[in-house]
C-alpha cells in the first residue's frame, strides 16, 4: 500500500520525475503528430494513385491501341469479379490556350462509366456556385439562367450545353494546373476567378495507323471549349493531364470504325461491291473489381478474359493487364520506404524516453536513497522497493502518455490553424510580445534599481514591470490601429512557412489521428517508461539498507 | 546479575525473570576498508527480557549502531546469532525477515528520518501500510489510522498530524518518529541515540516519552554515549573493544 501513496506523493512533489514526465509527454506527442501527419501524406498519395487508374486496367502495347475492344469489355464485364469497365483513349498532345501551347496527355473517356471506377467526378474544380459568386448573381434566379452554367454537369458529359453550343467544338476538361494562369494563393486554394471555363483551346494529336505510322494526313486538331478544370490532388496529373469525349478523341486520332472500298493488294484497283473495314481501336479498358473480390482475384479473371479474347481473335500480342499497384510499384514503394522511416524515428524516440526516464530515475534514487533505506528500516522488502520505483516509471509513463497524447491531439487537430497563423499571424502576435516584454524588462530593471533604494526591490520591481507591461501593450494595439499596413507589413516580414501550399500536393496538412496508432504510440511511451525505471528501481531495491541510512 | 533493585521502583519485577525476548550470541562483525580489516564487533552476547529498558552505551566508532541495526535485522554478521522468539532471523527466509523488521522491531534514529514528502500522520502509517497489500489497505485503514491517531496524541503532536517534516521541530520530528516505530506495536523498541540531534531540555522531554513508554511495558534497547542519559535505563552495557560488559 505503501508504493501507492509514495507514488502518488512523489508524483506531484518532484521535480525530476516531473522533467521525465514532461519528456515523455514531448516524445509521444511528437511521434503522434509526425505519425499522424506523415501518415495521412502517405494514405493520401495511395488512395490518390489507386484512384487515378481503378482498380485494374487493360493496356494496349502500343500507342496504336489494340481492336475489338468493344467485344473483350463485354467480356470483362460479364466477369462476376468486375463490376464496371470502361474503355480509354489517349495520347500525347499540345493545346494551345491563350497563345500558350502546352504539352498533355490527352484522355478520351466516357464519363459516365469512367466516373464509376477511376475518380473523376469529385475532382471537378467548379460549380455554378462559384461561378454566381464570381459574376455577383445567383443562376437559379436569374431568369437569363443559362443550362451552361451547370459546370459540373456539362462535365460529366463533356458536352458544351447552353450557349457554348454556340461554338459548335467539343467540351474538355483540363487539369487545374494545365491552365497557365491558374495558381493557389496562401492558402493553397485556386481562385475561379483565374479559371480557364468558358475559353476555347486548340488541341492538336498526331494519329498513327495500325502499324504505327503517321497517318497520311499528318497533325490533326481541333478547337474545344473547355468546360471546367479539375484537382486530383496530384501534381504531375493536374499538371499535364486533360479530357474529352471517347468518340471525339478516337475520332482525331483516326482510330475510329472505318468502312471504305476494297482494293486488290496485287493491282491496286478497286474491287467493285467489297468493302474493307477498320475496327475500332482504343488504348485501354479500366475496370473496376466488384464488391467481395480481392485484387489478385479481380487481376487474374480478367487476364483470363484477355487471355480467351486473344486466342480468339489470333492476336500475338494481347494488351497488358496490370493491377493498380503493379502499374504504380516506384511510387508505393516509395511510400513503404517513408513508413519504414516513421519506423525507426519511433525506435529511435523510444530510445531517447527510455534514457531520459532512466537518468531522472537514477538522480531520483540517489536523491532518495536514505528514503528508501528508511523504508527497508520499517519493513519494505526488495521485491515492494523494486516494484515501488517501477510504478513510479508505470505512473510516470501513463501521466506523461497521456498528457502527449492530449498536446498532440490539441496541434494536430489544429494544425492548419495553426500553420495559418504562422504564416500569417506571427508578425503581429511578436508586436504585442516585443512591446509588452519590453515594457516588463524596462519596469523591471528600473523598478529594482528604485526599490533597491528604497529597500523595497522586489515589489517596486514587479509593479513597475506590470505597469510597463501594460504601457507596452497598449502602445503595441495603437500602433497598430494607427500606422497604415504595419500589421500587414510585420505579417510579412515576420512569418514562418511551416508549410506551403503552393508547392504541394495537398492543400490542407491531413490532421486526423488514427485510433490505433495514438493507442499503440502511448503504450510504447508506457513502456519505455517503465523500461526506464528498470535499471535505477534494481538498483534501489539492492541499495543496502544500512548504507543507503548512512547516505547523506 | 540484576540490576533491578538499582534503578528502577517502577518495573514489574516479574519480567526480569522471565525467559529473554531476544538473545544475541556471539556476533561478530567487520568491515574492509582499503584492504585493512576493521573488526567491530568481536562476540557480542547479550539477553533482553520482555519490559526491560536496556542502554548501550560506547565511545564513537564502537560499534553501537552497527550492533543496533544487527539486532533489527537490517544488516547481517560475520558470525553469531540473533534469536528472536526461539529462531536466529539471520536464517529466516522469503520475506520472513522484512516481516520481523516491520512487526517485531521499531526503530528511532538519531537524526529522525521521516520522509519529507508525507505528512507526520502519513509518516506514522508508512509500517501499516507496508504490513498490508493494497487490496487488504481499505479493510485495515480505519485501524491504523485510529492507531496512529492515538499514538501521535500520545507523543503530544495531535495538532501536527497534517504537517510534514519539514514545518516541524527537532524534537517534533522525532516524536513523529517514535510514534512510527510503535505504529505496529513492537516487541522491541530500538533507538539509536533518540536525543543525539536535540538540545538538552528536548533530549529531556523525549527521554520522558520513553521512560513513559517503558513504565507501560514497552521492551527498549537504547543506543547512546551519554551516562545520563543510560542512567534512567534498567541496565547498562559498554560495548567497549568488540564486546560487551555490564556497567
Ligand atoms: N559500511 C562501513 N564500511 C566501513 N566501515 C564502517 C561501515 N559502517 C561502519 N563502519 C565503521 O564501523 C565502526 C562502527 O561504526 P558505528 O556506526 O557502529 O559506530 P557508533 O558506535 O554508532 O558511533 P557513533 O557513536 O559515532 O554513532 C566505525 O569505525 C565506522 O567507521
Ligand atoms: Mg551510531
Amino acid at each position: 500500500m505503501y508504493k501507492l501513496t509514495l507514488i502518488l506523493k512523489y508524483l506531484r512533489r518532484k521535480l525530476g520525475p516531473m522533467f521525465a514526465a514532461l519528456a515523455v509527454m514531448l516524445c509521444t506527442a511528437m511521434v503522434i503528430i509526425v505519425i499522424s501527419v506523415m501518415g495521412g501524406f502517405l494514405d493520401l498519395l495511395q488512395t490518390s494513385a489507386k484512384q487515378l487508374t481503378g482498380d485494374v486496367s487493360v493496356q494496349a502495347r502500343s500507342l496504336t491501341g489494340f481492336a475489338h475492344y468493344e467485344d473483350l469489355a463485354a467480356a470483362v464485364s460479364a466477369l462476376p469479379e468486375v463490376s464496371a469497365v470502361s474503355p480509354v483513349v489517349s495520347t500525347f498532345g499540345m493545346i494551345n490556350l491563350d497563345g500558350h501551347t502546352i504539352g498533355v496527355n490527352i484522355m478520351g473517356i466516357e464519363p459516365g462509366s469512367f466516373s464509376k471506377i477511376v475518380r473523376y467526378e469529385d475532382t471537378l474544380m467548379w460549380s455554378a456556385d462559384d461561378m454566381s459568386e464570381r459574376y455577383g448573381f445567383d443562376p437559379s434566379e436569374s431568369k437569363a439562367t443559362p443550362p451552361a452554367f451547370d459546370l459540373r454537369g456539362m462535365a460529366m458529359t463533356l458536352e458544351p450545353d447552353g450557349f457554348l453550343k454556340g461554338y459548335n467544338a467539343p467540351g474538355m476538361v483540363i487539369g487545374v494546373e494545365v491552365n497557365p494562369y491558374q495558381y493557389r494563393d496562401e492558402q493553397g486554394r485556386y481562385g475561379f476567378s483565374n479559371s480557364a471555363a468558358h475559353q476555347t483551346a486548340a488541341l492538336t494529336v498526331l494519329p498513327l495507323t495500325e502499324r504505327g505510322a503517321p497517318a497520311d494526313l499528318g497533325p490533326s486538331y481541333t478547337n474545344a471549349v473547355i468546360l471546367n478544370e479539375f484537382k486530383s490532388g496530384l501534381y504531375e496529373i493536374d499538371r499535364g493531364q486533360v479530357f474529352v469525349r471517347f468518340d471525339v478523341l478516337q475520332k482525331l486520332l483516326g482510330m475510329d470504325r472505318k468502312e471504305g472500298p476494297a482494293f486488290d493488294p496485287e493491282t491496286g484497283e478497286e474491287i467493285p461491291g467489297a468493302m474493307s473495314v477498320k475496327p475500332a481501336r482504343t488504348s485501354e479498358i479500366v475496370v473496376r473489381g466488384a464488391e467481395g473480390y480481392r485484387l489478385e482475384q479481380v487481376h487474374s479473371a480478367v487476364q483470363g478474359a484477355v487471355a480467351a479474347f486473344a486466342e480468339a481473335r489470333s492476336i500475338s500480342i494481347p494488351p497488358v493487364v496490370r493491377t493498380w499497384e503493379q502499374r504504380h510499384a516506384q511510387f508505393i514503394n516509395a511510400v513503404k520506404n517513408e513508413k519504414g522511416m516513421v519506423t525507426f524515428l519511433f525506435i529511435i524516440i523510444s530510445v531517447v524516453a527510455v534514457v531520459m526516464v532512466a537518468t531522472t530515475f537514477y538522480m531520483t534514487v540517489l536523491e532518495k536513497t536514505r528514503d528508501i533505506g528508511v523504508l527497508r528500516a520499517v519493513g519494505a522488502s526488495q521485491a515492494g522497493v523494486l516494484s515501488l520505483f517501477l510504478g513510479y516509471g508505470l505512473a510516470v509513463g501513463v501521466v506523461g502518455s497521456l498528457l502527449g497524447l492530449a498536446l498532440a491531439l490539441e496541434i494536430v487537430w489544429h494544425l492548419n490553424e495553426i500553420q495559418y497563423w504562422l504564416a500569417n499571424g506571427l508578425g503581429v502576435s511578436a508586436h504585442y510580445a516585443w512591446c509588452a516584454g519590453g515594457g516588463a524588462l524596462i519596469g523591471a530593471v528600473v523598478g529594482g534599481v528604485i526599490g533597491y533604494f528604497r529597500r523595497k526591490t522586489l515589489s517596486n520591481a514587479v509593479s513597475l514591470a506590470l505597469l510597463l507591461m501594460l504601457v507596452g501593450l497598449i502602445g503595441a494595439w495603437i500602433s497598430l490601429d494607427q500606422v497604415e499596413d504595419l500589421a500587414y507589413k510585420l505579417n510579412h516580414a515576420i512569418s514562418f512557412k511551416m508549410w506551403d501550399p503552393q508547392t504541394y500536393f495537398f492543400d490542407r496538412i491531413p490532421d486526423k489521428v488514427k485510433f490505433y496508432d495514438a493507442l499503440f504510440i502511448v503504450l510504447g511511451a508506457i513502456v519505455s517508461s517503465v523500461v526506464g525505471a528498470l535499471i535505477p528501481a534494481v538498483l534501489a531495491a539492492r541499495l543496502d539498507p544500512v548504507e543507503a541510512l548512512r547516505y547523506e | 546479575m540484576d540490576t533491578q533493585t538499582t534503578t528502577s521502583n517502577h518495573q514489574p519485577p516479574t519480567t526480569n525473570h522471565s525467559p529473554p525476548l531476544l538473545t544475541v550470541t556471539d556476533l561478530h562483525k567487520h568491515y574492509r576498508i582499503g584492504g585493512q580489516d576493521l573488526c567491530v564487533l568481536e562476540g557480542v552476547d547479550m539477553d533482553v527480557r520482555p519490559g526491560e529498558w536496556v542502554a548501550v552505551l560506547g565511545a564513537s566508532g564502537s560499534g553501537k549502531s552497527t550492533l543496533l541495526h544487527l539486532i533489527g535485522g537490517l544488516d547481517r554478521p560475520d558470525k553469531g546469532a540473533v534469536t528472536f522468539d526461539g529462531r536466529d532471523i539471520f536464517k529466516l527466509r522469503g520475506g520472513a525477515l522484512d516481516r520481523y523488521r516491520n512487526r517485531h522491531v521499531g526503530f528511532v534514529f538519531q537524526s529522525y528520518h521521516l520522509l519529507p514528502e508525507l505528512t507526520a500522520l502519513e509518516n506514522v502509517l508508512t509500517g501499516a501500510m507496508i504490513r498490508s497489500s493494497i487490496l487488504g489497505w481499505p479493510a485495515r485503514r480505519g485501524e491504523a489510522r485510529r492507531r496512529a491517531v492515538a499514538l501521535l496524541g500520545r507523543v503530544g503532536l495531535g495538532e501536527r498530524m497534517k504537517h510534514r517534516p519539514s514545518k516541524l521541530s527537532g524534537g517534533e520530528r522525532q516524536r513523529v518518529a517514535i510514534a512510527r516505530a510503535l505504529v505496529n506495536e513492537p516487541d522491541v523498541l530500538l533507538a539509536d541515540e533518540p536525543t543525539g540531534n536535540l538540545d538538552t531540555e528536548t533530549g529531556k522531554q523525549i527521554m520522558e516519552l520513553i521512560t513513559e513508554l517503558h513504565q507501560q511495558g514497552q521492551t527498549i534497547v537504547m543506543v547512546t554515549h551519554d551516562q545520563d542519559i543510560a542512567a534512567t535505563a534498567d541496565r547498562r552495557l559498554w560495548l567497549r573493544e568488540g564486546a560487551l560488559e555490564e556497567a
